[in-house]
Order: C-alpha cells, then structure tokens, then sequence
C-alpha cells in the first residue's frame, strides 16, 4: 500500500449520483423497443431461432450482473483498496437481476424449442430418453428448479452487498465493509458452484451429448473478461463525463488496462486447453462439439472470437501508455463485448444450425434489446446513488492512488 | 484514510517499526556468518544419508534395469512420475510469491520471497531427475532435447513429453535467472561484511554491484521483466505436466479441466511447502520478526482458496463423470472412490479439501501448530493426488484381463524419500550460505524508509535517516 502525500483535502472530490441526459435514457429506451420487437416478430415464425437470440442475449448480460457481484466480492475479500472508485460501478451491474429474474421466465417457455432433452421422445437421433435427459438431470422442471434457485442465491447476495455499500454512505460505518467481506468469503465458492450448473444447464445442455469439465470455467472466463471491459467503457464514460472526474485517474485506467491484458490471456488458457485436449484426443463424444464450430463459416468466427478477445487486447495493451488512454481503452473493451458476443453466439448457434451460419435482424435486434434493458436499469441505479462509495474507508486513499 | 481503521479492517505494519536498516542487514546475514548448530548439523547429516541410499538404488537400477520397481502390466507410471508432478508442483509457490504478488503490489511477499524462490529452484531439481532415471536407459536422455543430428533424427514434436523438456528447462532458467538477479545486492552486503575468502567469493556472486543509482535502476527493470517473464509461467509449466495425462484418451485422464486445475493444485501445494519450511527456518534462524504470522496468515489463506479450487475440480471431474453418460467415465470414478485405492482417494479428500477447511478461522489461519499440521496434511494430499490419478486410472484397463494391483517396492520408497533428502539437502545449504531473506527489499517496506519518503516536514520523531 502506498502513503499518499500529495493530494490536498480541498482536492477531495464529492461523489454524486450521475446526471445522465435524456438522450442516452432514449438511446437504451428505443434499444429495447427495437428488442422487443425483433423478439416478437421472430417468435411467430420461428421460435427456436427467436429463443436461441433469446438465450444469447439473456446470458450476455446475466454474466454482465453476476460479474458486478464478483467483483464487488473478490475486492472486498481481497482488502483491495485501488479500486474502491470504481467499485459502484460494478455495484450497478446487479441491479439487472431483478430483470433477470423476470427474463428467466421467458426463457422458460423456450425450453420446448432450445432444448432437445426437454422432448426426448421427439428426437431422432436414435438415443434413448435416459442418455438424453442424463438420467433424470435435464428436465423442464429440474431446469427451473436449479435455474430460480441459483438466481435468488445470486440476487440475496447482490441485494446484501448493494444494502451494505448504499448503508455506508450514510453511516461511514467501517463495520458494514466487515459484513461485507464476510459475505464476499461465502459468495465466492456459492458463486462458483452455482455458475458452473448454470453454464451446464443454459449453454452445454444444448448439445446434451457433448460434456467437458472445463465449461464452467470456460464460462466464467468469458463473462469476467467482458464485464471487465464493461466496467471499464461505463468507467471512461462517467470520467469523460464529469461524474467520476477528480475521482478515477490515470492510475486506475492502467489497472483496469492490467485487468484487461490478463484476462485476455486468461480467457485465451481456457479455450485453447478445452480446445487442444478435445482436438488432440479426437474422441467422438466430444470432438462433434468442434466440428461444426470449426468449420463452415462458424471456423471463421471462431477466429474472429479469437482476434477480439485475445489477439487484439493483448498486443494493444502491452505498453503502459495504452492502457491509460481513454480512446484504446473504450475500442479494446468493445471489441472484447463483439467477442463475448460472438463468443455465445458461436457456442449457441451451431446446436441449431451446424452448417450454416445464421445472422439476421433476429439475432442483432435481440442483442441491441438486451443491451437496452442492461443500460436502462444500470443507468436508473447510479441516477439513484452516487456514483463513488464516497465512504467507504478506504475511498480516500484510493482516490489519491498513485501505484 | 485514518490508520486506526485500516488497523482495524486488517493492515497491521509489515515489520516491527522499531526495526532499522542496520537491524536488517545483521539479522539476516547472521546465519551465514557463524558455524551452524546442532539442529542445522543433524539436518543436514540425515538429508545426506537419505540422498546417498537414493544414489545407490538409482546405480543399482541403472545395472538391473526398471524392474526392480514396482511398476508392471497395466500400470506403467509409477512412483516416479508422481514424484515429478509432485515436485514440479511444489515450485510453483515460489513463482507465484516473487511475480505475481510482486505484480499484485503485494508487498508483504518481500520477506518470503528469497526463501520460496530457493524452494522452487530446488523442487524443480529434484523433479528433474525423475524423468531422466525413468527413461530406461538413462545414458540417452539427452535425445529429449531437439539436436541437428547425422541420422536427422528429431524428436516427435507432438508429443506432450517432449513440450515438458523445454517447459520444465523454461521454467528451471527463468526461475534461476530470477532468483539470481534478486540476490545480487544481498550478495554485496555480505560481501561487504565479511573478510577473506568468504570476502571473495560473495565479491564474485555479487557481479561487482556497488549500489550506485544507476545500478538499482538497471536493477529494478530486470527484476520486472523478470516478473513479467515467469508470470505466464506459473500457468504454463503446470498446465503442460497435466497434458501429458489428459492428451491421452484414458478415462481419468483425459479431462478438460486439467490443465486450470493442477495449475491450482501446484500453487496449493506449493504454499503448503513454504509454510512448512518457513515455520521451520523462523524459529531455528530467528527470523521471527521478519517472517510474522501476518505473512503465514496470508499464505494460509492461499491455502484455502487453493484447496477449493482443487475441491472444485474433483468434484466437477465426478459430475461430469455421471452427465456424461459413458460407463468407462462412470467406472473410472467409482473406483476411484470405491475401488482397491479407496484409501488414496480418501486420503487426498481428506488432507487437500477437508483439512485447510479449518483456515476460515482466523485464530486457526494464526496458530503455528494448526498450520503447520495443515500444510503437512496438503503435502501429503497433493502426493495422493497425483499418485491417485496416475494409478487409479490406469490399474484397471478396459478389459479385465488386464487389472491389476500397483505396490511399492524397497526402491520406490528409497527413491521418494531420498528425494526429499535432496531436496532438503539444498535447502539446508541455502540457508547456511545465502540471505535467506531478501535483504534489500525487507527494507523497503519498513516503517523507517516510508519515513524517509515523506517529506522533511512530515515525518515521524525517531526515524532514521539516510
């Protein structure tokens, strides 16, 4: 930790809650109208492909909520103190849940359509109902089960940590930072544990035959690298602003440009391990996930995933100075959103359609949809409160945070 | 912020801060410059003993060939490769201490760091010798490394055994070169300290460093480069190691999530070590002002996070074993679980996800004993882990004919805990003749050099000034 000796008090910047214009409020309304839409139309022509843009979108921005909950998590648990400005930000991110929590139900009528266990006498693939159901494990019931279950351990927690930092800046209380970070000690092996079915029972249970222990954290690698460059574009946005000026310097732009440049590479570990050991065993249960995904025009997403959520970021980030320019910070994060985009896309899609890739309005509107709502509610919450936990104890010290 | 919270949210001072520079430089060189004791002697004299007996099975097997171990039809790994991911695994604490923590701006690491370095040249050669007397004929290990040849005979390239060689020789230089450059200055204090031909010799260690601005500028970048250069380390050595298995199409090996997986169980184990030795190297060399219980707090706290994650796998592997629906998958498990090695796998769950469970109490995270029961526990768990995914997967092939039941024999024991006399052997060297504590950057993190970043005005009474 470093001792701060330049700064001065009157330099102590006050933290409010964002005035965010009209304009972008409309930006994210008609978004989601333009969501909705997409959504509807599709669903009287083709509701498997409605369903499955759906699903992408859903667990787009899910991973975006669960993201602001770990965050908040791991830096409360971890006793970081850099990062204490930034920290509402991610705070934000969980007011999505109680939308997802909505959301989920939509997703349930489309089980029926994305979900080939879910009908196991339809199938013609010549397997039986109890290889396609696992024994019992995929049904529809089971599936909103553990589904509505995991949500509202996810949403508890998020609520608890979101009460804990709101309660602060009244209070000052550093006794709420405690109860937080014991909280943060039982949240992150619930939240591991519970992402991990979750990723089973949304994105692998779409090809039921195929399996790989790495998924889950295949999953959690993707949805941390894009909340990171979520939090880092609504960061230099809010400072370009004026919200977060005085408050987020050049010093947290190059952690969170580390940030950026690690899970890139992190992100990369993952899926080529996956990736390397199922190509090199070649074994016929699982390489027929890849076989689609490697060929055809999804081969070639597959590429582009790999070029904006690895190659691009880590050669642009290397040098210091990048990672604390607002314009590289702002391309590099939303090139690493289109990949976790293409990302779930390429993980979804093939299930439906193995030879051919499919991009429509469907697939883009619904997309823009999400988005939509996510900004909309992250927008409400941080009109609501300000945008720094101002009182945090540690806030000062990260406010005048020199490495 | 004011500092009674900080205290009180956990961030007590590193180091006394009664301590000075002098402290320092006096306290850590004093080992090196006064014979050491009986307990040092003793030591040294059982590690020589264990290592002299592993010498004389390893010559007898060169003459008798690898039969004499207990490894047979269908189980061709044996003790030896578990000894090598053991130890393989054990260096990697020492990466993750001095670069990723120095990375992390985890400035706690600088009292521990020199010593977990040091473990993690000496694990890593003594894993290095499982290999080479593994082979078969020994004399012809140099063909492992890719050589313009008359024959232009090349390695197979493919093979994950021979990405080992060179992630494992990667790893042995890097860490060297590392551990290295950290000691240069600490070689000058000694130098500076002692006379003759102690005197000479730490004058040619210390590469002529006379600690002049510009030699700590040059310095301070080569330690980060270095940072940088072994962080993706860390996960690549492990994660190679567990391709060897998981290449493969043997159930129980061949699982994605191997390589994040005994990356994590190289780190778990690899704490468990520097806990164990620290506790040990503290209390006989006096170093307990230096190593507190802050940083074995801290470790043991790795500890438990790092057991989870290897809590995690297992139980993924297991799931993922049922949801997948083939009996070989469903078998492998079962077995292992509930087969003839029953004992080994409960073994590893007891000692690598039950035992640490204890560190979410603080009082325990602080006890001495607690923690140095627990890490001893890790170390034989993770020897169990390895040991249960190499045999238990492979004791029962796919046909019955070929089941069977592994065992040690005299030589696969004499050659596990000669293993340990090596590489006890060369720790206890190191802490004879070199800092086991880095000497410069322990000060660095003194309350007397904050002191002396403040401006005039702003310091404390009664700190030192250089």
């Amino acid at each position: 930790m470093t001792t701060a000796t330049t700064a001065s008090p009157a330099a102590r910047a006050e933290a409010a809650p964002l005035r965010a214009s009209l304009g972008v409020r409309a930006m994210f309304g008609i978004l989601m109208v333009i969501g909705a839409a997409a959504f509807l139309i599709e669903l009287g022509s083709d509701p498997t492909r409605a369903y499955a843009a759906f699903l992408i979108g859903y667990f787009f921005t899910l991973g975006l909520a669960l993201f602001g909950t770990l965050f908040t998590a791991i830096h409360y648990l971890v006793g970081a103190t850099w990062s204490v400005v930034v920290r509402r930000v991610a705070e934000s991110f969980m007011a999505y849940f109680p939308v997802a929590f909505l959301l989920f139900f939509v997703l349930l009528l489309g089980v029926p359509h994305l979900y080939v266990w879910s009908t196991p006498g339809v199938t013609a693939h010549g397997i039986d109902a109890e290889h396609l159901t696992k024994g019992g494990w995929l049904t529809p019931s089971a599936f909103a089960f553990r589904g509505l279950v995991t949500l509202t351990i996810w949403s508890l927690f998020s609520w608890f940590f979101i009460r804990n930092s709101t309660r602060q800046d009244q209070t000052g209380d550093a006794g709420l930072t405690r109860s937080s970070t014991k909280a943060a000690a039982i949240f992150v092996p619930v939240f591991a544990i519970t992402l991990t079915l979750m990723s089973f029972d949304l994105l692998m249970s779409l090809e039921p035959l195929w399996f790989s222990t790495m998924f889950g954290v295949y999953c959690f690698a993707g949805l941390w690298q894009a909340g990171l460059a979520t939090l880092t574009i609504a960061v230099v946005l809010m400072r370009r602003q004026g919200a977060l000026q005085g408050i987020v310097n050049k010093i947290h732009y190059h952690d969170l440009g580390k940030y950026l440049i690690a899970f890139s590479v992190f992100w990369m570990y993952i899926a080529f391990s996956q990736f390397m050991l199922i190509w090199y065993a070649n074994l016929p249960e699982e390489i027929e996930w890849f076989i689609p995904r490697t060929y055809t025009g999804w081969g070639a997403l597959g590429i582009a995933l790999m070029a904006f959520k690895f190659g691009i970021p880590f050669f642009a980030l290397l040098h210091q100075k990048m990672k604390e320019s607002e314009a590289v910070l702002l391309t590099i994060s939303g090139g690493i959103l289109l990949g976790q985009w293409i990302d779930l896309y390429w993980v979804v899609l093939p299930a439906f359609s193995p030879e051919r890739v499919i991009l429509g309005w469907p697939e883009i509107g619904v997309m823009l949809g999400f988005i939509g709502v996510f900004g909309w509610v992250v927008l409400g919450f941080l009109s609501r409160h300000p945008v720094a936990a101002a009182r945090d104890p540690f806030y000062e010290r990260s406010v005048r945070f020199h490495g | 912020m004011n500092e009674p919270v900080a205290a009180s949210l956990g961030e007590p001072p590193l180091i006394d801060h009664r301590k000075t520079f002098a402290d320092v430089t006096a306290d850590v060189a004093a080992p090196t410059e006064r014979m050491p004791g009986m307990m040092w002697k003793a030591a040294f004299g059982v590690a020589v003993v264990l290592v002299i007996q592993m010498v004389a099975t390893i010559g007898y097997q060169f003459v008798n060939g690898l039969g004499i171990l207990g490894i047979m039809h269908p189980v061709g790994w044996g003790t030896y490769i578990t000894n090598f991911v053991f130890w393989i695994g054990i260096g990697h604490a020492g990466t993750l201490i001095s670069a990723i923590l120095h990375l992390f701006r985890q400035r706690w690491r600088t009292a521990i760091n020199r010593s977990a370095e040091a473990m993690t040249i000496f694990a890593v050669m003594t894993a290095g010798l499982f290999p080479l007397i593994h082979v078969g004929r020994p004399w012809f290990a140099y063909w492992l490394v890719p050589y313009p040849n008359w024959r232009l005979l090349w390695v197979n390239f493919r093979s994950p055994l021979v990405w080992d060689v060179f992630a494992v020789s990667t790893y042995f230089t890097i860490s060297l070169c590392f551990w290295y450059v950290g000691l240069i200055p600490d070689f000058a204090s000694l130098r500076d300290r002692s006379t003759g031909w102690r005197r000479a010799i730490y004058g040619i260690a210390s590469l002529g460093w006379r600690g002049s601005e510009r030699h700590w500028q040059h310095y301070e970048r080569a330690y980060m480069m270095l940072a940088g250069l072994s962080t993706p380390l860390v996960l690549s050595v492990h994660s190679i190691v567990s391709f060897d298995f998981a290449t493969s199409i043997l159930p129980g090996w061949h699982t994605t999530i191997f390589p994040p997986y005994f990356v994590a169980g190289a780190i778990f184990s690899g704490f468990a070590m520097v806990v164990t030795l620290l506790v040990i190297l503290r209390k006989v060399f006096k170093m307990e002002e230096y190593v507190t219980l802050l940083h074995l707090e801290n470790m043991n706290k790795i500890i438990l996070v790092t057991g989870m994650m290897v809590g995690y796998a297992y139980a993924t592997e297991f799931f993922i074993a049922q949801y997948s629906g083939s009996e070989f998958e469903r078998f492998t498990f079962l077995n292992r679980a509930g087969g003839p090695y029953l004992w080994a796998y409960w073994t590893m769950v007891t000692c690598n996800v039950v035992a640490p469970q204890v560190f979410w109490f603080k009082k325990f995270r602080r006890s001495i004993p607690v923690m140095f029961v627990v890490s001893l526990l890790v170390n034989v768990g993770m020897w169990f882990e390895r040991f249960t995914i190499i045999i238990s997967s492979l004791h029962r092939d796919f046909l019955p004919a070929n089941w069977g039941y592994y065992r040690f024999t005299f030589a696969d024991w004499s050659v596990l805990i000669g293993s340990f006399g090596w590489f006890f052997m060369w720790f206890l060297l190191f802490c004879r003749f070199f800092p086991a504590i880095s000497i410069a950057e322990v000060k660095s993190v003194l309350w007397t050099a904050k002191q002396n970043a403040l401006p005039a005005g702003k310091r404390a009474a009664g700190a030192v000034h250089d």
